[in-house]
């Protein structure tokens, strides 16, 4: 079993196979060896933790890819932004939590809830226009008035005639 | 400048958008870029990186090196393999990488991938469908077939200073579609990352040349493969969908061979179907549908 610490000092006690999933656990697990201290991790809350064990857990068993397997897979993979069904419901959840998923997946180094993240946030981009991403996102516009006028003529373009 | 594009909830980082943007189409990737600086510079990235792998399927060896020189001597990709980079969840691979360079700048290329250890299949028969204003059509490809799966990269040469000549005058749609070494150009509007679109038909001329364009006006505007003639146009309908122009010699055929691969590379995720857009309107013109 492996004892993981979350930011707000929550305690999770998981099997080792699950939490592998992670790179970073996996290499902290083989670096430190055979040992009952707690993993600390100072960017993940325990509501954050919670979610990515839920999927680490569903996800069990399932290999782990390796360098050269995600090398010829990476087209592959970011050609697309189907999701599983199981993925597509666990990822249902409010922005907020969506973003500080991606960003635990990020830190923790479990390519596969990075990409479900990702493909999330990009088929939530789909189809909509500039202001609309930027009122989804809260994206400042810092263009100036000139090439901002240089973007509207070049939607206009874009846009279904 | 902030590389924090999602400023108010949670930051996501530089490299995070990077990977959103990844798995943006193309489409969405324009609207993404207009967002802001930070998304413009990322999408950026975003639209060369994809034309490097696409130069990877062809030249594994170097493609970095061969977008550098595409650059350098002003070359363009056109052919199959656009629509195979453009589109989602692609169900088969492109085999020839056509490359149209300006006149005097195929050269350089041939050397390099001679230098490279290409082997010369010589001088090609110059096709129908390939564009008609042009020369100096060679085929190369790797020496280890076994790897590259018998991959070739054509490179024709325009008979004038400027590759425009050539794309506009082509007769088939994939080489009326360009790839510069940062730029995606396509003959339709939906496809335009970097703000430049080609236009449809020469009444939308205009369009060309607000968007800084050299419009090239072929001599005959009722010749089937000019401007006025808008053949036949393929189109997702749903809004921003993908379309590309299609061109068939039988004008009652509804289907042929290249829709099908296109079929089979566009994702059509609003379940409509391809379906011809348009047909030419000029009654001049052979390809004339009453």
């Amino acid at each position: 079993m492996v004892l993981l610490v979350t930011s707000d000092n929550e305690q999770f006690t998981t099997e080792k196979d699950i939490v592998e999933r992670s790179v970073l656990i996996k290499n902290m697990l083989e670096d430190v060896g055979e040992s009952d201290q707690p993993i600390p991790l100072p960017n993940v809350s325990s509501s954050v933790l919670k979610k990515v064990l839920e999927y680490c857990e569903h996800h069990r068993g399932e290999p782990l890819p390796t360098a050269d397997s995600e090398q010829s897979q990476d087209e592959t993979r970011k050609r697309t932004t189907d999701i599983s069904e199981w993925d597509q419901k666990f990822i249902t959840v409010d922005q907020e939590m969506l973003f500080e998923i991606i960003l635990a997946a990020n830190y923790l180094d479990i390519k596969s809830l990075l990409d479900v993240g990702c493909k999330t946030v990009a088929n939530m981009i789909k189809g909509k226009t500039p202001e609309e991403i930027r009122k989804l996102f809260n994206i400042v516009n810092d263009f100036t008035p000139e090439e901002e006028a240089q973007i509207k003529k070049e939607n206009e373009w874009a846009e279904d005639r | 400048m902030s590389d924090e594009i999602i400023p108010s909830l949670s930051p996501l980082n530089h490299d995070i958008a990077e990977e959103i943007a990844s798995h943006l189409s193309f489409v969405s990737l324009l609207y993404f870029s207009n967002t802001c600086h930070a998304a413009r510079s990322i999408a950026r990235k975003q639209v060369e990186t994809r034309i490097i792998a696409m130069l990877s399927i062809f030249f594994p060896r170097n493609p970095r090196r061969l977008h550098a020189l595409l650059r350098e001597h002003g070359v363009v990709v056109n052919g199959t393999a656009i629509i195979h980079m453009l589109s989602s969840a692609t169900s088969w691979e492109p085999r020839d990488l056509n490359l149209l360079a300006p006149q005097g700048h195929a050269q350089p290329i041939t050397d390099f991938l001679l230098g490279e250890g290409c082997l010369d299949n010589g001088e090609m028969q110059m096709e129908w469908n390939f564009a008609i204003d042009a020369s100096n059509f060679h085929e190369y490809q790797m020496p280890d077939i076994g790897n590259i799966d018998g991959k070739k990269i054509m490179i024709l040469e325009s008979r004038t200073p400027s590759i425009w000549p050539s794309v506009l005058f082509a007769m088939s749609s994939a080489q009326m579609d360009v790839v510069t070494p940062h730029h995606i150009i396509s003959l339709h509007p939906y496809l335009s990352p970097n703000g430049k679109a080609l236009c449809r038909s020469w009444s939308d001329r205009e369009w060309y040349e607000m968007r800084g364009l050299t419009v090239i006006k072929p001599d005959d505007p009722h010749g089937p493969n000019g401007l006025w003639c808008p053949m036949r146009v393929r189109s997702m309908t749903g809004g921003r969908g993908i379309g590309l122009y299609e061109w068939n010699e039988s004008p009652g055929a509804s289907d042929d061979e290249t829709s099908q691969l296109v079929k089979s590379g566009f994702d059509s995720t609003d379940g409509v179907s391809w379906q011809i857009g348009r047909m030419c309107e000029n009654t001049s013109c052979p390809y004339f549908t009453p």
